[in-house]
């Protein structure tokens, strides 16, 4: 609940050794070296040594959204901001896509209202990161197919 | 190259930085603002007619000192807050309101913002009101206020010439004086000194060339 | 994740700090760009050169970009990212007055550029001198990479930019006419062109007027004319005796056969 409208630059201090990758089933609270498909590799240099911009525009949209949120709590009321966020769950949890928009970036068109975002378009919507989809590892296919 | 150091009181590579010289001062009908004009990236002068002096309403100002985009950005939130505030609330909103704004955006952001603010305003019931907010994002309210890096050639000037409920000719005396000083001393600040008066009348503006304040330049 | 990429940041540090790899350069614009307002327009005015480091990368590139008819903008710095945030800004100026139903302007133009470059902390590095004229009157403002904009009746920006204001300090005066306007700044632009290295070649020129859409001059100067060679090196046709002559055919041309769509043999499909 502040007026912050740039992130904050924080690096992590700590970080769950399974954080960045899912646990082994047979022993929690161990990295599955195998179905990560990478070498152990140590925890700081994931954290570390990122580029200076990647937080700040990660967590910008949020930040942006935060401050409008706490501004509407402001001048009306605690009950805006929690209408607004159920309104947007809302139109989160539908799948209305008219089929007029083929196969464009656009997600939803009443999502994009919500978030005053109907008017504008930003490098998120060109590229739109849909390769980044790691397809299913090995392991995860073979249990998958066996019932395991 | 184990992390990324963040490094919050320099500024970042190439940004344009105000090395100002910044005054609020008020007087007996209100308060005045006043202003160097340069503008510098590195050594390289990137304008010599700034404008330093932003209107957040009608009747509150603001001084800017520090990273130019970071002030930019923080004076346009904070107007579009007091316009919503007067939108929604039918009435203006005062100048410790505003000074608490830049207080609370500047506090909450200090580690990514370098901005130092003097915010002034005068309105019927309190008269002329200086506040400022510096770097760490405190606020103090003061009867006059310098600021930026050409501010530290005139404190003692300014403590010994200021009196309070001067005339409008006395105070803006007093601010050609000190500011022609503190850009005479001050390497970064320069141009020409700009002012805004803020009394019951309305706002007006005010612009002093360096034919004028400056004493070496005159006949 | 949507947007810009990280992913391969460490890698590339690394190819950078401990393999000993050069990075890519970018093309940059180290340019010389002039804005200057007149009695009621603005015009503003780029030279033409982009370089990659020490080395020429266009001779004749457009340093002008359009936001919308009646507002344009010229770039410098990196040569991608100005050319990718004028457009993106194009884009949301577009949607933006169709929303309105107004015509855009330059202010908000200025406002969508400094808040997408302050987001960006100066990493996207445009530089850009944004004018036009919309039913307030003509505008003119400079926006830094970092964000922070200025206002003025005459402003040059790019590594060319210290020639060229020395130009505008020295013949700019108020409410000049559009011809004098014009002059100025080709001049400044020349200036930069001659005394920096990083300028060079042309002088583009787009200049807005109130009631008359805006004119881009395309090489409004040439002041660099490649000089005709004086020999002309090319041999005659029958220089060169021909000996001997023996033609192939290559390829046979067969006559193609239409095959109707929808034929059923064509769409096999194995399931």
């Amino acid at each position: 609940m502040s007026l912050r409208i740039v992130p904050e630059e924080k690096q992590l201090t700590d970080a769950k050794n399974t954080q960045f990758g899912p646990a082994a089933p047979s022993a929690p609270g161990v990295v599955d070296t195998l179905r990560s498909g990478e070498a152990p590799l140590s925890i700081s240099s994931k954290v570390n040594n990122r580029h200076p911009l990647q937080s700040r525009i990660e967590k910008w949209d949020q930040t942006q959204r935060d401050l409008q949120l706490e501004t509407y709590r402001r001048t009306f009321g605690v009950a805006d901001p929690i209408r607004r966020e159920m309104e947007l769950n809302i139109v989160k949890e539908t799948d209305f896509r008219p089929t007029l928009f083929g196969f464009s970036a656009i997600t939803s068109p009443s999502l994009d209202i919500l978030l005053n975002k109907e008017t504008t378009i930003g490098w998120e919507d060109i590229y739109t990161g849909f390769n980044d989809a790691k397809p299913t590892d090995f392991h995860t296919e073979m249990e998958k197919q066996m019932g395991i | 190259m184990d992390s990324i150091n963040v490094d919050v009181g320099h500024l970042k590579k190439g940004e344009i930085s105000m090395g100002t010289s910044i005054m609020a001062v008020t007087f007996k009908d209100g308060v005045i603002l006043g202003a160097d004009s340069r503008t510098t990236s590195g050594s390289y002068v990137a304008n010599r007619v700034t404008d330093k002096l932003t209107e957040l309403q009608d009747n509150i100002w603001c001084c800017r000192s520090g990273s130019a985009a970071d002030t930019q950005a923080v004076a346009d939130i904070v107007r579009y807050q007091l316009d919503l505030f007067k939108t929604m609330n039918g009435r203006s909103p005062s100048t410790r309101l505003s000074a608490s704004i830049f207080q609370e955006i500047c506090y909450n952001n200090k580690d990514s913002l370098t901005a130092g603010i003097i915010c002034a305003g005068y309105d019927k019931g309190k008269g002329g009101q200086v506040f400022t907010v510096p770097l760490g994002g405190s606020m103090h309210q003061h009867e006059y206020a310098i600021s930026g890096s050409g501010s530290v050639f005139i404190y003692g000037y300014c403590k010994e010439n200021y009196k309070p409920d001067m005339t409008k000719q006395e105070t803006i005396d007093f601010m050609k004086t000190s500011l022609s000083q503190a850009i005479r001393w001050d390497g970064s600040s320069g141009g020409v000194i700009r002012m805004v008066l803020l009394t019951a009348d309305g706002v007006e503006r005010l612009i002093f060339y360096p034919e004028e304040y400056n004493e070496e330049l005159k006949d | 994740m949507p947007g810009l990429s990280f992913e391969n940041f460490q890698r590339n540090e690394y190819l950078v700090n401990q393999a000993g790899f050069k990075p890519p350069r970018a093309t940059s614009t180290g340019t010389t760009i002039v804005g200057c307002r007149f009695k009621d327009g603005v015009v503003i005015a780029a030279d033409t050169r982009a370089t990659t480091g020490p080395i020429v990368a266009d001779k004749n590139c457009e340093k002008l970009h359009r936001i919308s008819p009646k507002i344009w903008c010229a770039g410098a710095g990196t040569a991608a990212d100005t050319e990718m945030v004028t457009q993106l800004i194009q884009s949301n100026l577009e949607l933006h007055s169709m929303s309105l139903n107004r015509e855009p302007r330059v202010v908000s133009a200025m406002q969508m550029l400094k808040q997408h470059l302050f987001k960006y902390q100066g990493q996207v590095g445009a530089y850009l001198i944004v004018a036009g004229v919309d039913p307030t009157g003509p505008h003119l403002f400079s926006i830094q990479a970092h964000g922070s904009t200025d206002i003025g009746y005459y402003m040059s920006l790019g590594s060319g930019s210290l020639a060229a204001i020395a130009v505008l300090e020295r013949d700019w005066k108020q409410d000049l006419s559009k011809d004098e306007a014009m002059k100025l700044c080709a001049t400044a632009i020349q200036a930069g062109i001659f005394n920096d290295l990083g300028s060079g070649s042309n002088v583009d020129m787009c200049v807005m007027e109130m009631g008359k859409d805006a004119q881009l001059y395309r090489s409004f100067m040439t002041p660099n004319v490649r000089e005709k060679k004086q020999r002309n090196y090319k041999f005659a046709r029958g220089t060169t005796a021909v000996l001997r002559q023996s033609v192939f055919d290559i390829v046979e041309v067969v006559k193609e056969e239409e095959i109707p769509v929808g034929s059923s043999d064509a769409m096999d499909v194995d399931h």
